[in-house]
């Protein structure tokens, strides 16, 4: 009896000491590698797409031309650039130009990764030539392809271009409702018999290769986020600030004047939840000024409070280093209806300093619709 | 040593062992509860209850503060059982405590497996995606993964227990040793263009050299993860070949050739693989027509085993989850415009064991309280009797 006790006290330990951790070795089947991300594919290990970087092309860009109702979007560190297009009622579609070196796994692998992303079964090397159409164009061998996803509701349809350039390929992929892609498809095909290789100096022009952009955690502007849908708010806008039509992403948008000239942004968003808490939302902002992110001690000291009408704003107001020239936000978020909803005013130093009692007057005015 | 034996034995069946291990669960139960508040659930469960002491860290240094569940819990098993056996009687008058006490050790049993073989991992689909492997959503682990035979990879996985020792790990299928010069828990990782002002690169090989990584103090929240990176330099035979920077924050893993062989390095979600592959055909979230409240959500899934004896579709919906080889699959959750569906997968081989333990505690209770009815009616009806 003792030692059937002192047996079980000495192995008790023991039973919980194989928790320890161990390396670990096993062989598995051979895997591909994850298809260079995507923004419909972006795995949700809390990093947004333009935190991760990926070994992207850099060197010579090439350049292009524009429809004009496209709007551009704010670039990101994985994209090269981003235009938004808007169909009748409201429907978007999203033009995202990529580059990588290499082939990035050769036409098989990049045209069945597009199917894959519209949940279309990958095809055979002998199908693809059916699949594709391959033109010349300033020098540059193009590959267009046209995909529909499977028919049902809300079909999507993918329009992409596959261009190899200097040891690169770029990628220029429309994505969408089906019905909007069929009627750009006109404007796309033109689009792509724009592109040209950018002039060989380092500085190539901004429009084709955009600075990457600080990206912490999650960037907005090309994750796909599920906009919050819930109760909405509603405000008074200053006579002088524009109203922009409303994008998939926006809830709104106001032209904000300068007071030497010109306009700047007031974007209005609403996401569900705390979308990462406040410290991740500043530190975001701070982000997108290239500033340092702030630790949870200092978040106190770099926030002001506001209510109105039964809100709680938190505000924010940062200038980006050098000063002059520098930008600065002032920001606000409100936490309304299991979602959070930001006001963001962006633009150069003086003109934002000028409209922040503006900004701070239109606050007063928002409340539950 | 007959002596010593006797003083254990004396301890281990003692009644006032039992009581001060009863207060001593007490305050460790309350005490985990308002730590909680920094903590988290998981994290308390951990360095309270899955811990055989309770260290708190005072000027760097861990220094041990109180039992831990593990060991309150061990020394309470071993007391109640102890117990037992000493004053052991058969009889019916005892047979209600006895039964309340067995299903009691059954509930610390249950507890102790569950601890110990309890997997509660993730498996994330995209509509078409194959995958033969979860993830967990809390450790990650360094992998290196050999790609030089065309028929399979090799995968040495080191877990983040080693990693935060920042120790050297050698292992006999690495063709380098692997010394881990900081392990940050939580980080963000930017573009050293964007980040002009942050120290020089530790790194010297592959995509680290281009970033900075800045140390984020840990999160405890429940709705938000660490994102650890991890710097490493690989000796080899002949040299360093360069300190490398993991981080979860890189999807892509990283290629190092070594010696005739193609290594890829990458900080990742620890994976657990399967048997098995499953695809996801379609990721349904139903609404009510008209509204945006959610009816259903569904994954259909297909299965196949490398053998061919599994090649199906099954459907897997709220509260009607798929068994599969020991493992449950939850439909826990959806992302990516209710295109990627998350399933929860557990393991859980003792999860019926605290229900068994409570249907027989209730039952020794019953008998226990039933023994006592009968007794005090019947003295009752004698006393009754003897005055009429």
């Amino acid at each position: 009896m003792r030692r059937f006790l002192s047996t079980v006290l000495l192995t008790l330990p023991l039973l919980t000491a194989c928790r320890d951790a161990k390396v670990e070795t096993y062989r598995i089947a051979k895997e591909t590698d994850a298809p260079p991300p995507d923004a419909n594919t972006a795995p949700a290990t809390g990093g947004g797409m333009s935190g991760m970087p990926v070994d992207r092309a850099e060197g010579r860009a090439l350049t292009w031309t524009a429809p004009a109702h496209w709007t551009s979007k704010a670039a990101s560190s994985m994209r090269k650039a981003t235009y938004v297009l808007t169909g009748a009622s409201g429907v978007t579609a999203e033009l995202a130009i990529t580059a990588f070196p290499g082939d990035v796994g050769g036409d098989v692998a990049n045209v069945n990764r597009w199917r894959g992303q519209l949940g279309l079964p990958p095809v055979e090397a002998a199908e693809l030539p059916a699949l594709l159409h391959r033109s010349e164009t300033h020098g540059l061998a193009i590959t267009v392809v046209d995909l529909a996803g499977v028919k049902q509701e809300n079909t999507q349809r993918m329009l992409g271009a596959i261009v190899p350039f200097e040891g690169a390929t770029w990628f220029f992929k429309l994505t969408g409702a089906d019905a909007l892609v069929a009627t750009e498809k006109a404007n796309f095909l033109t689009f792509v018999q724009s592109i040209q290789p950018g002039p060989t100096s380092a500085s190539a022009p901004a429009a084709a290769t955009p600075t990457p952009a600080p990206a912490p955690a999650a960037d907005m502007a090309s994750t796909p986020v599920p906009n919050a849908a819930g109760p909405s708010l509603t405000w008074t806008a200053p006579a002088d600030w524009q109203a922009k039509p409303a994008s998939a992403m926006r809830k709104a948008t106001f032209l904000v004047p300068a007071p030497g000239g010109g306009t700047f942004e007031l974007a209005i968003t609403a996401f569900p939840g705390d979308v990462g808490g406040e410290l991740a939302n500043v530190n975001r902002w701070r982000g997108q000024l290239g500033l340092q992110p702030l630790a949870d001690a200092d978040l106190a000291g770099a926030v002001t409070h506001l209510s109105a009408n039964g809100l709680s704003f938190t505000l924010v107001d940062f200038a980006s280093a050098p000063a002059g020239q520098s930008k600065r936000m002032v920001g606000a978020m409100v936490p309304f209806g299991g979602a959070t909803w930001f006001f963001k005013l962006l633009g150069p130093d003086a003109a934002v300093a000028a409209q922040k009692p503006a900004f701070l007057a239109f606050l007063q005015t928002v409340k539950a619709l | 040593m007959a002596a010593f034996f006797r003083s254990l034995r004396d301890l281990l069946v003692s009644l006032k062992l039992t009581v001060v291990l009863l207060v001593l669960g007490m305050i460790l139960v309350f005490v985990a509860t308002i730590d909680q508040v920094h903590l988290g659930v998981w994290a308390v469960q951990q360095k309270y209850f899955r811990s055989f002491i309770v260290y708190a860290q005072i000027g760097g240094f861990s220094v041990p503060m109180f039992p831990g569940g593990y060991l309150i819990g061990g020394v309470y098993f071993l007391n109640l059982i102890a117990g037992h056996i000493y004053r052991f009687k058969l009889g019916w008058r005892k047979s209600g405590i006895l039964l309340t006490h067995a299903g009691f050790i059954l509930l610390l049993v249950g507890e102790l497996l569950s601890g110990l073989w309890q997997e509660d991992f993730q498996l994330r689909l995209s509509p078409g995606e194959t995958k033969n492997y979860s993830e967990s959503s809390r450790a990650i682990e360094l992998a290196f993964v050999n790609t030089t035979d065309p028929k399979f990879d090799e995968v040495v996985a080191i877990p983040e227990g080693l990693l935060a020792k920042e120790g050297s790990v050698q292992n006999p299928k690495l063709p380098f040793r692997v010394v881990i010069k900081h392990y940050y828990t939580n980080s963000m990782v930017q573009m050293r263009t964007a980040a002009p002002a942050a120290a020089p690169a530790e790194a010297t090989a592959g995509f680290g050299a281009q970033l900075a990584v800045i140390p984020l103090a840990p999160t405890y929240k429940e709705d938000e993860r660490n994102l650890p990176s991890v710097l490493v330099e690989l000796l080899g035979p002949d040299g360093s070949l360069g300190t490398w920077l993991a981080s979860m924050h890189l999807v892509a893993p990283q290629e190092i050739a070594v010696a005739g062989q193609t290594w890829k390095i990458a900080l990742r979600s620890k994976r657990a693989y399967k048997p098995f592959s499953l695809t996801l055909v379609k990721f349904s979230h139903d609404r009510y027509p008209g509204t945006e409240i959610p009816k259903n959500f569904s994954s259909k899934i297909h299965i196949t085993t490398p053998d061919g004896r599994d090649d199906r579709d099954v459907l897997i919906y709220m509260n009607n989850p798929l068994r599969y080889q020991g493992l449950t699959f939850y439909q826990a959750g959806f992302e990516n415009n209710d295109r990627t569906t998350i399933l929860q997968v557990v393991r859980n081989p003792s999860w019926q064991l605290p229900y068994i333990a409570c249907a027989v505690m209730t039952l020794g209770l019953l008998i226990q309280f039933g023994i006592h009815l009968v007794g005090f009616v019947g003295k009752r009806r004698n006393l009754s009797s003897a005055t009429a």
